[in-house]
């Protein structure tokens, strides 16, 4: 019994924090849905949502077979077997078009975690400490930022080498910055709060203030950050692809060389195998760009009402 | 034997000393500015404050919003580096220590702020929030899951002590979930749970009904006697001070104009400005009420601020040396020209405002010889509308180069007095 209620505090201690922070991002959500910013982020939570149940679900949805070359014959028109055609090696058109999605789901979650891993500690860092530390890293952030995103991705995955992980490496290292810049501005106004200065009145330590005090408060930027780069991510990785730079020839699909495979056949009015990649790409990067806009008007305003 | 309690009564029972404090913030001016200007100009938010706390006494600092109590109550913990001045807090001055000497003072000394909401991290649970001060002050040699067991302990009898239950439940609870007096108590809890000497009290219960602000009262009350606390109570609401406090110090524009017994000031308030702040207190019985004598005009800013004392512009008892200058001609010429049926056509003889300038115990404007006997005598006819302490401070109305001036009598000096138990800076009360 005794155990059975130390048991449920733990679980508690543990899942409360993420089930709390999910309510308090998901409670602005469902208030502002009648406005514009709530409808986006809406519709493009149901799309990326959408398209993560297709990511999980690939295996069950399509048999990877079918994205083998030499699968089927090549170049067939979309017709009831293959609802979007065949490609130019005989692969099933609808068949690459969902386990792509796996792919770039990957790709966006791996750049993303790397990210934040390496951002959100600098960027909380630097905004603490503040002085010539923060001017030397916002310097160095900044410089990174401001070089073109594509061609920086492209130069670090001809050095590292082609493959999902590594794809997501580099796409890591154009969003850092973003991640920093955001997290360390959302520092800089936290570390003014009144309980940052209680903290400091019951003898806390700059670690801890920065820890217990800081760091948790400034998560609530994160999913804004994420939903604004992942739409970037998704293209950068398709660019990186369409270049040849991007994932090896054995992944079951692939937009980004999809697309840039089907290039060839265009002229000779094989539209299908170059039309749904492309969509794919455009729908994922739209419902992304919907969820970012949309919550950083949502939360944006949220923050600075706190503040003030 | 004796030696004993001489000393315990004589040094151990001063448990604060703080001496001509002062707390100057910077003046953030446009850079352009701050070049052609050579003096830095600086908030003087606390400036020269004196006063002592006996072990167990209860000491209200009041005055009104902007006067620098806070700004004292954060020196006095430390929060701040004071600009001058000694804080010396057990025998040992601490206004200039360091890191490592004030962290280890925090377990002595408390503050609770002004706005309990904001001084709770919304990401934190209450009981952690209570239970934190342990963790940060603890030594090492205990392990940590005794010392989990322990702690927890000591922050559930510390909320059922300050009024937090049921408190299982409320330990769980985020800052979020809780009522304004919860918070309240929850923040009291924190700053009382290493069982400080001192605590620093900022308007604690300002923010509160008056039914709950009542009970947070009886608690401090409650805490001071079980725990031997020393407060040093700030708010700017005379009617809670004179529950609580023993002494009184009175705030204005960052000095203390009076301190004594709280009896002694209520009962027989000296200095006009205090006179003035106890006459706004609402008093329950209508027979009672006596006239409201708040006094008229602005609160000066702490930037510049006024030459000799610094009430005597709103003072309604104001003498001629209490520091008259330049610019309180100027204010008041400024009230006489902005009202059309007394200006007449002053305007045209005067010139506007803006030609005026003021400096130290000089006003003036530019002129030829021409117009200054016409200027000089609508300057006597002004004056005669002012204050009667006024007009007798003026030294010479006349030409002097190519400015008609008008030049004040430097003030007395103000010095502390002491009047029966309480010490007043006024010039009424000086001989
Ligand atoms: N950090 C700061 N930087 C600059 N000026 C400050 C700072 N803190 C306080 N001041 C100024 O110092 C003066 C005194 O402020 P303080 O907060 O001590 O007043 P207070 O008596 O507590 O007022 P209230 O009753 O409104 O709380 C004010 O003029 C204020 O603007
Ligand atoms: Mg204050």
């Amino acid at each position: 019994m005794g155990q059975d209620i130390q048991q449920q505090r733990i679980i508690t201690k543990i899942l409360g924090k993420p089930v709390r922070y999910v309510r308090s991002l998901f409670r602005p959500l469902v208030r502002e849905r009648r406005t514009l910013p709530g409808i986006l982020s809406w519709i493009g939570l149901v799309m990326l949502l959408g398209f993560i149940f297709i990511g999980i679900f690939a295996p069950v949805l399509v048999p990877i077979q079918q994205t083998n070359a030499l699968a089927y014959p090549i170049l067939l028109p979309p017709n009831a077997q293959h609802w979007m055609g065949t490609d130019g090696i005989g692969r099933d058109v609808f068949a690459r078009v969902i386990w792509g999605a796996r792919t770039s789901l990957t790709i966006m979650a791996i750049g993303a975690l790397l990210a934040l891993i390496v951002g959100f500690p600098i960027g909380l860092f630097s905004g603490y400490v503040g002085g010539w530390v923060d001017r030397a890293l916002v310097l160095v952030m900044d410089s990174v930022y401001a070089f073109p995103g594509l061609l920086l991705a492209a130069l670090i995955a001809a050095v590292i080498g082609k493959g999902i992980f590594n794809i997501g490496i580099a796409i890591t290292v154009i969003y850092i910055p973003l991640y920093f810049r955001v997290t360390r501005s959302q520092t800089l106004s936290t570390r003014e709060e009144l309980y940052v200065e209680a903290a400091r009145a019951l003898g806390a330590r700059s670690w801890t203030i920065m820890l217990r005090y800081i760091a948790f408060n400034v998560v609530i930027v994160i999913p804004v950050i994420f939903s604004l780069s992942a739409a970037d991510t998704i293209l950068t990785a398709a660019g990186l692809s369409y270049l040849g730079l991007g994932l090896e020839i054995d992944v079951p699909g692939d937009w980004g060389r999809d697309l840039s495979d089907a290039q060839k056949y265009l002229g000779s009015g094989i539209w299908w195998t170059s039309l749904f990649p492309g969509l794919m790409i455009i729908l994922l990067t739209i419902g992304l760009s919907f969820l970012g806009e949309g919550l950083s008007d949502i939360i944006n305003p949220l923050l600075r009402k706190e503040r003030s | 034997m004796i030696e004993l309690t001489q000393s315990g009564d004589t040094e151990s029972s001063e448990i604060l000393r703080v001496e001509n404090l002062q707390v100057h913030f910077p003046v953030k001016i446009p850079l352009l500015q701050r070049i052609v200007q050579r003096e830095k100009a600086v908030v003087h938010a606390v400036d020269g404050v004196s006063f002592v706390l006996q072990t167990g006494e209860i000491m209200g600092l009041v005055g009104e919003s902007g006067c620098g109590k806070t700004t004292v109550g954060r020196a006095v913990v430390r929060l701040i580096e004071p600009t001058g001045g000694k804080v010396i807090f057990e025998d040992r001055n601490i206004a200039k220590a360091k890191g490592g000497t004030i962290r280890a003072l925090r377990r002595e000394m408390q503050i609770i702020f002004q706005d309990p909401h904001a001084s709770l991290n919304p990401a934190m649970r209450i009981g952690d929030a209570i239970g934190h001060p342990l963790w940060i002050h603890r030594s090492g040699s205990q392990s940590r899951a005794s010392f989990r067991r322990e702690a927890r302990e000591n922050v559930l009898s510390m909320m059922r002590e300050v009024g937090l239950t049921p408190e299982e439940q409320l330990y769980d609870k985020y800052p979020g979930d809780l009522s304004g007096g919860q918070k309240q108590r929850a923040v009291i809890a924190r700053a009382i749970i290493l069982e400080p000497k001192l605590l620093v009290v900022d308007e604690g219960v300002a923010m509160l009904d008056m039914s709950i602000r009542a009970k947070i009262l009886e608690l401090m009350l409650d805490l001071k006697r079980k725990h031997a606390m020393t407060y040093l109570f700030i708010t700017h609401d005379l009617a809670t001070a004179k529950f609580i406090c023993d002494r009184i110090a009175i705030m204005y524009l960052g000095r203390i104009v009076e301190i004594g017994p709280s009896k002694e000031i209520y009962a027989d308030p000296k200095h006009p400005y205090t006179k003035a702040l106890l006459s706004v207190i609402p008093v329950p019985d209508p027979d009672k009420r006596k006239e409201k004598i708040l006094p008229r005009g602005e609160v000066p800013d702490a930037v510049n601020l006024p030459l000799g004392c610094r009430f005597h512009p709103r003072c309604p008892a104001v003498l001629s040396s209490c520091g008259w200058e330049g610019r309180d001609f100027l204010d008041l010429l400024d009230e006489h020209l902005s009202d059309p049926k007394r200006a007449g056509a002053d305007e045209t003889i005067l010139g506007p405002i803006e030609d005026w300038w003021a400096k130290g115990l000089v006003a003036g404007r530019k002129t030829g010889p021409a117009d200054a006997a016409k200027i000089t005598e609508r300057i006597r006819a002004i004056l005669a509308e002012g204050p009667a302490a006024m007009v007798q401070a003026v030294g010479t109305v006349g030409l002097q180069g190519k400015n008609v001036i008008i030049e004040f009598r430097g003030p007395d000096t103000l010095a502390q007095t002491q009047v029966g138990e309480r010490i007043v800076e006024c010039l009424l009360y000086q001989n």
